[in-house]
C-alpha cells in the first residue's frame, strides 16, 4: 500500500471518530439532563417547582420562553390550565383555548408529543411562534399535559427533541402525580384533625366550636408573635386537639352545670395527660404532643400536670393557654355566663405574669385591636 | 432422488435471482426509511424527501387526514403532518402506500382475491399495532407495519410462480394443511422466506424482516422474538375472525407460549377484538385506497 492511499485512510478514521465523539457528547449531555432531573423533580413538593424544573429542563432541548400547565381534574376528568409562566397578552390572545383543548385530548389519547405550527396566517414569519405539547401520563393514566411555546418553526424540531421531551415527560408525569398525592394526604391529615376536634367539641354543647376558636386565636397570636411557618401550623392543629383528652370522660362530670367537687376537679385535670397519651399514637402529629400535655402549666409554675415555670413552658403551650382561657371567658359555660370582650381582655391582663405569659397576652391583646371585631 | 433434489435446488435459485430482479422501493421511500433512522432528522428534512414524489404526497396527506388518524383539524402539509403524526406514522404511510401497488392487481383465479387479501393485511397490521401497544412493545408503528406486509411472499407467487401457487392453495383449502407447508411441498420455499428476500431487498428494518420470516414459527426467531409472535397472533386472530382471506384457510390455535408472552388471556382477546372493531371503522381509508 502505498503512502497517499495509507493518508487517504487514515484521513478517514480520524473522520469517523470525531463523528462518534459527536455521538457520545450529544448523548452524554442528554444523560446529564435527564440525571438532573430525576434529582430535581424528586425533591419537587409543589406543582410550581415541578412545572419549574421541567421548563428549564425542556428549554434545553427546545428554546422555549413560556409554558402553560394543563391539569385533568381527577374527578371531573376536565382539562384546565394549571400553571402558566412567561404567557405574554399577544400570546394568550392566539389561544383558542376551546380547539386547544380539542388538540390535548387527541395528544393524551394517542400519548404524542406534537409540534403545532401557530395558525394565524397573517402574521409575518418573525411573530410565529411554534407549540409543543407533550402529554404527561403517569401508569398509563393521563395527569395533563405541558405546552411549550417556541419560536423554533416545527418544522425544525427533529424526532430526537420530540424523544427526549418524552422521556422529560414521563418522570414530570410522576412528580405531578406524587405532588397531587402528597396534597391528597395533607388534607386528608387537616380532615381527620377537623374530626376528631368537632368529636371533642360535641361532648359539649356549651363549648361547640370552641377548639376551633382557641385554634384561631393560637394562630393569630402565633402570627403576631412571628413565629416560624411550620410552628404557627402546629398551633393551629394543637388548637383544633387541645382537649381530645376529655373524650373518654363522663358526660356528668364534663356538662355538670355547678362547680366541680374536688374529686370530678382531679378527674379533669388529667385530661392533658390522656389527651397527649392519644395524638402520641399518631406519628405525623407528634410536634403537638408536648402543648397538649402542657397547655394547662400557669406562667408562674402553678399549673398542671408537671408545674413548668415561664419558658419551661413550650411557647405553643402558653399560647394554647391564654387562647383557651379567653375563649372559656367569652362562652357561656355550664356554670357561668358569658363575659363581654372587654372584660375578659382586663381579666388577661390582670393575671399577665402570673397565669398568662406576658409576651402571649400583649401580642392577643394587639391582635384584637387590630382586628374589626373589637375596635371599640 | 439425488437428481431431483438437485432440480429443486436450481428452481429456489431462479426464485430468488427472480425477487433480486424486482423492482427496487420507490427511491423516494428507501431515502425515507433511512432518514426516518436518524434522530437528528427534522420534520422540514423528511417532508422535503416525500414532497418530490407528489403522488405520494397526496396519498400520505389523504391518509394522515382520514379518520385512522382522527386528528381535529385538517393537516395542511407533510411538515405539519411529521410534527403532528411522527415521524414513524409517516414512513410507515410512506410505505404502506407504495408497497400498496404491488397488493393490486387482477384476480387470475378463484382462490385469491386482491381486494381480501389487502382486507387481511391491513386487518393483521391494525391487530399487531393493538398487540404491541397492548405490551408497551418499544414501536407499534412498526408492528402495524409488519403485519401490513406479513404475506408480501404471496404476491411474488401469485405474480410470478402462478400455476404453482394455485396448486398449493388448492392443496392448502382440500387437504385443510397450512398454506406455508403446501408451498413447501409444491414450490419449495414458502412465502415467509420469500417475504424476508424481498424485505432484505428493500433494506427495511431487520425487525420487520424477522416479523415477516417466522409469523408462522415465532419460536424460531431469538431475538425479535416479540415481533414475530405478534405478527403470528394477530394473524390467528384475523383468520380466526375471518377478516378478508390470504388464501389461507387453515386456522391454527394460538399457543400457549405466544398467549403467554402477550398476557392475552381469553378476556383480554376478547377486549382486543372489541377494539378492532372500532379501529377498522376507522381505518376506512386503508381498505378504500384502491380507489385513490
Amino acid at each position: 500500500m502505498d503512502s497517499d492511499e495509507e493518508v487517504k485512510q487514515l484521513k478517514e478514521y480520524i473522520k469517523n471518530l470525531e463523528v462518534i465523539n459527536e455521538g457520545l457528547r450529544q448523548s452524554f449531555e442528554e444523560l446529564t439532563t435527564l440525571y438532573r432531573l430525576v434529582d430535581i423533580i424528586a425533591e419537587a413538593r409543589t406543582l410550581e417547582r415541578v412545572l419549574n424544573s421541567l421548563l428549564d429542563l425542556a428549554a434545553e432541548v427546545i428554546p422555549c420562553h413560556g409554558a402553560m400547565l394543563f391539569l385533568i381534574d381527577d374527578t371531573t376528568g376536565e382539562i384546565d390550565v394549571g400553571l402558566k409562566r412567561n404567557i405574554s397578552r399577544k400570546i394568550e390572545n392566539k389561544i383558542n383555548l376551546q380547539n386547544k383543548k380539542k388538540v390535548i385530548e387527541w395528544a393524551l389519547k394517542k400519548g404524542r408529543t406534537i409540534a403545532l405550527p401557530d395558525i394565524e396566517e397573517e402574521i409575518d414569519d418573525s411573530e410565529k411562534v411554534t407549540f409543543v405539547l407533550v402529554p404527561l401520563i403517569a401508569h398509563d393514566k393521563p395527569v395533563g399535559l405541558l405546552d411549550l411555546i417556541t419560536e423554533t418553526p416545527e418544522g425544525d424540531i427533529t424526532s430526537r427533541d420530540l424523544s427526549l421531551l418524552t422521556i422529560l415527560s414521563k418522570q414530570a408525569a410522576l412528580a405531578i402525580e406524587n405532588v397531587k398525592l402528597y396534597e391528597s394526604m395533607k388534607k386528608d391529615e387537616v380532615n381527620i384533625i377537623k374530626a376528631l376536634s368537632t368529636t371533642v367539641d360535641a361532648k359539649d354543647h356549651y363549648t361547640s366550636g370552641h377548639s376551633q376558636k382557641v385554634s384561631e386565636y393560637g394562630t393569630h397570636i402565633a402570627e403576631e408573635m412571628m413565629l416560624q411557618e411550620r410552628e404557627i401550623e402546629i398551633i393551629k392543629y394543637a388548637g383544633l386537639l387541645h382537649d381530645i383528652g376529655k373524650i373518654g370522660m363522663p358526660d356528668e362530670i364534663i356538662k355538670k352545670p355547678s362547680k366541680l367537687s374536688e374529686e370530678e376537679f382531679l378527674i379533669v385535670r388529667n385530661h392533658p395527660v390522656i389527651g397527649a397519651k392519644i395524638i402520641k399514637e399518631i406519628d405525623s402529629l407528634a410536634a403537638i404532643v408536648p402543648i397538649i400535655l402542657h397547655h394547662h402549666e400557669r406562667f408562674d409554675g402553678k399549673g398542671y400536670p408537671d408545674k413548668l415555670k415561664g419558658e419551661e413552658i413550650p411557647v405553643g403551650a402558653r399560647i394554647i393557654h391564654v387562647a383557651d382561657a379567653f375563649d372559656t371567658m367569652v362562652s357561656a359555660r355550664a356554670y357561668r355566663d358569658m363575659l363581654p370582650a372587654e372584660l375578659a381582655i382586663s381579666e388577661l391582663r390582670k393575671n399577665s405574669g402570673t397565669q398568662f405569659d406576658p409576651a402571649v397576652v400583649d401580642a392577643f391583646i394587639r391582635h384584637l385591636r387590630k382586628s374589626a371585631v373589637f375596635n371599640g | 432422488m439425488d437428481d431431483k433434489l438437485h432440480q429443486q435446488e436450481e428452481k429456489i435459485q431462479r426464485i430468488l435471482e427472480r425477487i433480486k430482479a424486482l423492482p427496487t422501493l420507490s427511491v423516494v421511500v428507501a431515502r425515507v426509511i433511512q432518514v426516518v433512522s436518524n434522530p437528528l432528522t427534522s420534520a422540514s428534512d423528511l417532508s422535503s424527501i416525500i414532497m418530490v414524489d407528489q403522488a405520494l404526497t397526496a396519498k400520505v396527506l389523504r391518509l394522515a387526514n382520514s379518520a385512522f388518524y382522527g386528528f381535529p383539524f385538517r393537516i395542511k402539509n407533510i411538515t405539519q403532518a411529521v410534527s403532528i403524526l411522527g415521524f414513524d406514522t409517516i414512513r410507515n404511510l410512506a410505505l404502506t402506500v407504495s408497497v400498496h401497488k404491488i397488493f393490486t392487481g387482477d384476480d387470475r383465479n378463484a382462490f385469491f382475491s386482491h381486494q381480501e387479501f389487502w382486507k387481511h393485511s391491513v386487518g393483521v397490521a391494525l391487530c399487531c399495532s393493538l398487540l404491541a401497544k397492548k405490551i408497551k412493545y418499544k414501536s407499534h408503528e412498526s408492528a402495524f407495519t409488519a403485519g401490513l406486509l406479513h404475506d408480501i411472499g404471496k404476491t411474488f407467487f401469485e405474480q410470478y410462480m402462478h400455476e404453482e401457487f394455485v396448486m398449493a392453495l388448492k392443496d392448502s383449502a382440500e387437504k385443510k394443511i397450512p398454506l406455508y407447508q403446501a408451498e413447501m411441498q409444491i414450490i419449495g420455499i414458502d412465502h415467509q422466506a420469500v417475504g424476508r428476500i424481498m424485505a432484505e431487498k428493500w433494506n427495511l428494518p431487520h425487525e420487520l424482516q424477522a416479523g415477516i420470516n417466522f409469523h408462522h414459527h415465532p419460536e424460531d426467531e431469538q431475538e425479535e422474538n416479540v415481533m414475530a409472535t405478534i405478527v403470528n397472533v394477530a394473524n390467528s386472530l384475523c383468520n380466526k375472525k375471518g377478516l378478508g382471506n390470504s388464501g389461507d384457510t387453515a386456522i391454527l390455535p394460538l399457543s400457549g407460549e405466544a398467549r403467554a408472552l402477550l398476557n392475552l388471556d381469553e378476556k383480554a382477546e376478547e377486549e382486543l377484538m372489541g377494539k378492532l372493531d372500532l379501529e377498522l371503522n376507522e381505518a376506512q381509508a386503508f381498505f378504500n385506497m384502491t380507489s385513490f
